[in-house]
């Protein structure tokens, strides 16, 4: 390029690159915004917006959590127990026969004894002093460790078996020992030669059942695992003994009493879990005299998508009835939608509305009285109100939710929170913004 | 011959495609046509007359300029244009309140084609008219139900309105020639509020309030003008242009009907007088009465007649690198039709201009840049703003 077509290549090239920097002008005048708009706080009680509550319970079960527990009159009359089955006994076992190098099977080994190892799990629940635990080999012919409760030992559709005996059936005492969490995790409880014989003749592990219960009132212990130490002595070379460890092949714990639901009560949590649903039917718009009208300047005024900058379901814990229940770490809640209503409670749940995780602390459930809670949805209303401009043809969302723990069991402690026809039932928070539209000058 | 051709056709190579790469940036860069000044929220908007770098250097209202070329303001001055051209204007600009906030950005004011048939000549132009770039941001405290609440309010006026136009222009005999033109408004107009809550007190999961509506322009303009060149010294030309309602209709989602706003008819006149062989002096004058948008926009929001002036000389005798490069200065003062903050504006500019032909054949130039800066203020009763304006335009002809 000569340097006559430089100059003006130049000068352009330099102007197109100054293009690319816009500021567009701005003032930070308030009054020069041509739009007259007003944000208002909109409670709209539960009796407006709610529909069809219930609480279902059965979901997941004690034997789903991976914890155990034992406990005696733990915060007040609160027994728990842990039942386990242990493993079948090997068929045979290696031997040396006397003078020999290589090992044969020996199936006719006899059972000298053994010790019922149970580990216990510090890492949340620690007593404060030593406690005693005892176990006991279970007598009851049927037990289903998907279903067992503290009266039933099989519940499910159509094949109910109670226990001979509540908490668990009868059961010959294994022996009982103190434990001290000062100074060890472990206890070892040791176990004849007749029983470990027993067990070892059993086709079936519900025929080596044990049950492990505390005996030390006031405690809730958490039951690590539990699994079976023996010794077998060989047939084919008396001198050798060999020990082998049975681990537990089902395990679940009982407790009681059930806790039963309060007439309004919204209860999320629990092993088995429980669930509250309801459908939320929200008024297209409000009408003079509803609750909602009270804090708006102006009604009748027309509930829209487009004016709800906000949403949140407000929430009233209240005090954990039975208090062993109460939760002893954080609780998380989740309102999900129910994707297909006509199948409640089996229906399957969409993802969480709310924004982020809600996760309450123990002691909002503490019987010091209430705690507010609110779940942002603002999304999820405005998708009930309408579909968004951006995307008219976004599918509708369904109108029933279900309050939930994220994770079902999480423990067997449940939080209780207001329901409806109470006197903190729930209410819907919106913040609406009403404008007249923007408009041409 | 055959040498000066192939010669002419080499220096077009880099000119054609420095027009090619701004008519790129035309096309790739539409958000970039934004406008560079507050006075935008007044009214329907900032009057952008789509005037070229020429027209800007001499402080011209757009009519009455020595030679033929093309502009909108000026139906005949396309009379005299026996070649087919092309001409585009590039306009980067930036302005500042008196302390206060800067703004910038860079309009396309003006492209056009013509073409000759015979004695006639017929144009094609598009064009700027009304810049509507704007924006509110500001933050304030809500009362809600006996809380407060931080919240940032903003509101944005996006787009602008142009016009395209047909011309017809033609030389009716050697000193006077006609010329019409009629064509629509065009562009959009897009407005938005959106109000943001603080998450920390509301709750999280808050989301901005969004009201927004965007409107089409339409509505048809007519402007015919004439141009007469009494003696080789002086050249006259005077155009009126009538326009109708400009309507801008709600693109749904959009609620609510239609609004018209009455546009002024204009009257243009000016002219030039070459004072010795290489130095010419050209004034013009405008006339608009605005009085009837003042009246759909409820009153006190515009001018009654919005007068616009301007005056400029131009030298001849330069050159730069053996091309004639012609130098120019000029003043103009503009009544802006809409009022800011409730006072009638003005805007006012110096100017200064280059011009340099890229490539010319032994008659006349087919390839010309033009190049003007210009200095002014806009000022309504207290406010002021004073900006820089830079426009740059390139015009091609060739057979």
């Amino acid at each position: 390029m000569t340097p006559r077509r430089l100059v003006p290549a130049a000068l352009t090239a330099l102007l197109v690159m100054g293009a690319c920097t816009d500021e567009v002008p701005t003032f930070d005048d308030g009054s020069a915004i041509p739009v007259d708009a007003e944000t208002v706080e909109v409670l709209i009680p539960f009796s407006e917006f709610g529909r069809d509550f219930q609480v279902f319970g059965g979901f997941a079960s004690q034997a789903d959590l991976g914890r155990r527990f034992v406990a005696h009159e733990y915060r007040g009359d609160f027994d728990a127990r842990t039942l386990v089955q242990i493993g079948a006994f090997p068929a045979s076992i290696s031997v040396f026969p006397e003078g020999e190098t290589t090992t044969v099977p020996d199936s006719a080994y006899v059972p000298l004894g053994g010790d019922l190892i149970i580990r216990m799990d510090t890492t949340r629940l620690v007593p404060e002093e030593a406690v005693e635990l005892a176990a006991g080999q279970m007598e009851a012919g049927e037990w289903d460790v998907r279903t067992a409760g503290w009266t039933l030992a099989v519940d499910t559709l159509g094949g109910v078996v109670p226990w001979d005996e509540p908490g668990g059936g009868a059961a010959r005492s294994l022996g009982s020992t103190m434990w001290d969490p000062q100074e060890a995790d472990t206890l070892v409880i040791p176990v004849d030669s007749a029983t470990v014989n027993q067990w070892r003749d059993a086709d079936e592990s519900v025929d080596r059942s044990v049950r492990v219960e505390s005996r030390s009132p006031g405690h809730l212990l958490d039951v690590g695992s539990v699994e079976l130490r023996a010794h077998l002595q060989s047939s084919v070379n008396p001198d050798t003994v060999v020990t082998v460890v049975r681990g537990s092949v089902g395990t679940t714990f009982i407790y009681t009493p059930e806790p039963g639901v309060t007439e309004g009560e919204i209860r999320i949590g629990g092993a088995p879990a429980r669930r509250a649903y309801f459908r939320v039917e929200l008024p297209d718009r409000f009408e003079e005299g509803s609750a909602a009208c009270e804090l708006l300047a102006s009604c009748p005024m027309e509930l829209t998508r487009d004016r709800v900058v906000y949403a949140g379901l407000v929430l009233q814990t209240r005090p954990v009835d039975p208090p062993a229940f109460a939760p002893l770490d954080t609780l998380g809640l989740d309102v999900r939608p129910a994707l297909a209503a006509d199948r409640i409670p089996r229906s399957p749940l969409g993802l969480p509305v709310q924004p982020a995780p809600q996760v309450l602390p123990p002691g909002v459930f503490s019987e010091e009285g209430s705690t507010r809670v609110e779940v942002p949805m603002t999304r999820y209303i405005q998708d009930l109100l309408g579909r968004p401009e951006d995307d008219p043809e976004q599918e509708e969302r369904p109108s029933t939710v279900a309050l939930l723990s994220p994770a079902e069991p999480s423990g067997f402690q449940f939080g209780s929170l207001f329901g409806p026809g109470t006197e903190k039932e729930p209410f819907l928070r919106l913040i609406l913004t009403i404008t007249d539209g923007v408009q041409l000058p | 011959m055959t040498t000066t051709r192939r010669s002419s056709g080499a220096r077009s190579r880099s000119p054609v495609a420095l027009v090619l790469a701004l008519l790129a940036a035309c096309l790739l860069l539409p958000s970039s046509a934004e406008a560079q000044s507050l006075m935008n929220a007044g009214g329907l908007g900032l009057l952008s007359d789509p005037l070229d770098a020429r027209s800007r250097a001499l402080g011209s209202v757009g009519i009455g300029l020595e030679g033929w070329y093309m502009l909108g303001t000026d139906p005949s001055a396309a009379a005299g244009l026996n070649l087919p051209s092309v001409t585009g204007t590039f306009q980067p600009s930036s302005s500042r309140v008196d302390g206060g906030a800067r703004a910038g950005g860079t309009r396309f004011p003006m492209l056009g084609v013509s073409y000759p048939f015979g004695r006639h000549v017929f144009v094609v132009q598009f064009g700027s008219f009304l810049d509507q770039e704007w924006e509110v941001r500001t933050e304030r405290t809500l009362n809600i139900s006996g809380q407060e609440v931080d919240a940032v309010d903003r509101f944005e006026s996006v787009g602008g309105i142009g016009q395209a136009r047909l011309g017809w222009a033609t030389r009716v005999s050697e000193d006077l020639a006609i010329g019409l033109n009629v064509g629509s408004y065009t562009g959009a107009m897009e407005r938005r509020f959106v109000r943001q809550l603080d998450p920390d007190v509301v709750g999280s999961g808050v989301e901005p309030f969004l009201n927004q509506g965007r409107w089409r322009a339409s509505g048809l303009t007519v402007a015919a003008g004439a141009t007469w060149q009494p003696s080789s010294v002086v050249r006259v030309a005077a155009s009126l242009e009538q326009a109708g309602d400009l309507t801008l209709d709600p693109v749904a989602p959009t609620p609510g009907p239609e609004k018209s706003y009455p546009m002024p008819m204009t009257l243009r006149a000016g002219g030039t007088v070459t004072l010795a062989s290489d130095l010419r002096f050209s004034t013009g004058l405008s006339r608009a009465d605005w009085s009837g948008v003042d009246e759909a926009l409820g009153g006190d929001a515009a001018r009654g007649v919005a007068w616009g002036y301007g005056a400029g000389i131009e030298w001849v005798g330069s050159t730069i690198l053996g091309r004639t490069a012609p130098i120019r200065l000029g003043y103009r003062h503009q009544d802006l039709p809409f009022h800011f903050q409730g006072n009638p504006a003005t805007e006012t500019a110096f100017s200064a201009g280059l011009s340099a032909n890229l490539a010319d054949t032994e008659t006349m130039p087919v390839a010309r840049i033009e190049y003007s800066l210009e200095r002014g203020s806009r000022d309504a009763a207290a406010f002021s703003e004073e900006y820089w304006r830079s426009t740059l335009s390139i015009r091609l002809a060739g057979g």
